[in-house]
């Protein structure tokens, strides 16, 4: 195996994503397939892009997946399992966790193909705030007050920061429009019609200042990724996408208060992704400005523009302002986001798809190419801990 | 909405706690607003934990503070899901609570929704959904009425 350690922070560019697969995207209530279905035909479909044999994949790694590997092994045939983890939390905070999990697996030798799953069939889970969602065992000091789904526990920080920074409600609508712009030329995506302020502006509101189009999509669908050592992936069929850092975790004070609101108000009107920032450019020893494109996971408008400062692409509260100028709208913004349209326009499978966009951008196949990317954050949750995040990267270092 | 309604369906009070939340919800049966609070550094915490995330101490305790604060920040939930389908727009609030040094409690503004802003002085009132639970929800504060503990209806 490679050995290429750093000196601060362990395993930096030794194991790449050599595979990406998903299945078809589906509406809600599109498919009758099941979450297994889902997750078994994007795990081929990714073995099938990196030209390995899924008989080869000995772990698995996931993140808020209710389909564990004890499903998925005898159901794909699978002779060996060497390795299997979950990242803890909900939501999509697991996202690069799991990616950092299966990079550490294979840094270890615990592995030497681990399969990275996530699939969503909304028919078969529990509604936010729905009425499968009323049991004895609520959050007390949230629910009794109807605070029950994320759209309005994201709508209280980001309403914070607009009353400290100024941020405005075009701002918001701005990050909406330019994410759909990006859907509207990704022939995957759910969600192409293009989309103007003024429709923006036009459509309802969900919890202000959310309205529609401030929220991710609710579909169906699976998607996954094959992470091996650097070496063999460059023996593969595609470009090595080098895993060049990972950061997983978070402020011990951010959290959880995403449910209860008690946050220091220090961190709390941001995206509580300050720590993890930190972590991955002295990992992999780059700042903001060395980055080409970004995937940044889009439960909520708002929260895009939140990490956009946690991650040093702008001062805190220039967010709305720099979305709005353009900077980061394809292909002519300097640090295009979410350029296949993440969970607000293309699909919402928990930012799945935003690990594999990062991939495309650094092979240079995405729909929305960024031209000579080589460098690409990508970002899962925020959520509570852990949330998470890495670089992605062309060329080793 | 008539005066007759409750601010949120009683249905949202049905719900179990453990031991260390409950003395938050025993206090409010009585219309007192209590925080926990580590005896050893003083320092209030909300929610309640197993130990005091300042000094981590485990002696906690429960002290009642005067049941006014500020609203630090909010929502107005439009979405009619589930349970509160016929109850939006509704109003939450965090508050930060004063006497507390930042304990922030989530609660509702009792006020019209066009009413609410950030930095407005509240008040609790005390809302009996069920012979179980009483919960504290806010109203913006009156400068000419220095008292708190209405009801809610």
């Amino acid at each position: 195996m490679t050995s290429n350690v750093s000196e601060t922070m362990g395993a930096v560019g030794t194991a790449a994503i050599a595979g990406i697969g998903t299945t078809e995207y589906y509406r809600r209530d599109g498919t009758n397939k099941s979450r297994v279905r889902l997750a078994c035909e994007a795990i081929l479909a990714a073995c099938d892009d990196a030209g390995i044999g899924v008989e080869q994949i000995d772990g698995f790694a996931s993140y808020s997946d209710e389909t564990p590997p004890s499903t998925i092994a005898p159901t794909l045939g699978i002779p060996n399992v060497r390795f299997a983890a979950m990242v803890w939390g909900g939501g999509g905070g697991g996202g690069c966790a799991a990616i950092a999990n299966a990079v550490a697996a294979i840094h270890a030798g615990h592995a030497d193909v681990v399969a990275i799953y996530h699939a969503v069939r909304r028919t078969q889970a529990t509604r936010f705030g729905g009425e499968g969602a009323l049991t004895r065992s609520v959050n007390p000091w949230t629910f009794p007050y109807g605070l029950m789904t994320p759209a309005q526990q994201f709508a209280m920080i980001v309403r914070r920061h607009m009353h400290e920074f100024g941020t405005r409600p075009e701002h918001l609508g701005q990050l909406a429009v330019t994410q759909r712009t990006h859907a509207a030329t990704n022939p995957l995506a759910l969600m192409r019609k293009p989309l103007t302020l003024d429709d923006y502006f036009a459509s309802r509101m969900i919890a202000d200042p959310f309205r529609l189009f401030d929220c991710c999509l609710e579909n169906d669908g699976g998607g996954a990724l094959i992470v091996t050592s650097a070496e063999r992936a460059r023996d593969l069929r595609q470009p090595p996408a080098y895993v060049l850092a990972t950061a997983q975790g978070g402020a011990g004070a951010w959290g959880n208060p995403l449910f209860d609101q008690s946050a220091p108000p220090d961190i709390y009107p941001t995206a509580g992704h300050r720590p993890l920032a930190e972590q991955l450019y002295k990992t992999a020893g780059v700042g903001p400005d060395d980055i080409d494109v970004a995937e940044l996971y889009d439960h909520f408008s708002g929260m895009v523009l939140l990490q956009l400062e946690d991650y040093g692409f702008c001062g805190r509260g220039e967010s709305g302002p720099l979305v709005a100028s353009g900077a980061c709208t394809w292909p002519n913004g300097r640090l295009p986001i979410n350029t296949h349209g993440g969970n607000l326009s293309e699909v919402n499978l928990h930012g799945t798809t935003h690990l594999i966009e990062g991939v495309r951008q650094v092979r240079g196949t995405a729909a929305n190419q960024v031209e000579g990317a080589s460098l690409c954050l990508v970002t899962a949750g925020p959520s509570p801990i852990p949330s998470s995040s890495m670089l992605l990267s062309r060329e080793t270092r | 909405m008539p005066d007759t309604t409750p601010y949120l369906p009683a249905a949202l009070a049905e719900f179990d706690v453990d031991e260390i939340d409950a003395g938050f919800f025993d206090a409010c049966l009585e219309h007192r607003l209590s925080i926990q609070r580590c005896q050893t550094c003083s320092t209030f915490q909300h929610p309640p934990r197993e130990a005091c995330s300042t000094c981590r101490s485990f002696d906690l305790a429960w002290q009642q503070i005067p049941g006014t604060g500020t609203i630090y920040t909010y929502t107005i939930a439009h979405h009619p899901i589930g349970p509160v389908r016929d109850y939006v727009p509704y109003t939450v609030i965090a508050v930060d609570l004063d006497g507390t040094g930042g304990a922030r409690l989530v609660s509702n503004l009792v006020d019209p929704p066009e009413a609410v802003q950030i930095g407005a002085a509240v008040e609790v009132v005390w809302d009996e959904m069920t012979s179980e639970r009483t919960l504290p929800r806010f109203r913006l504060r009156d400068e000419s009425s220095a008292s708190s503990g209405s009801h809610v209806r």
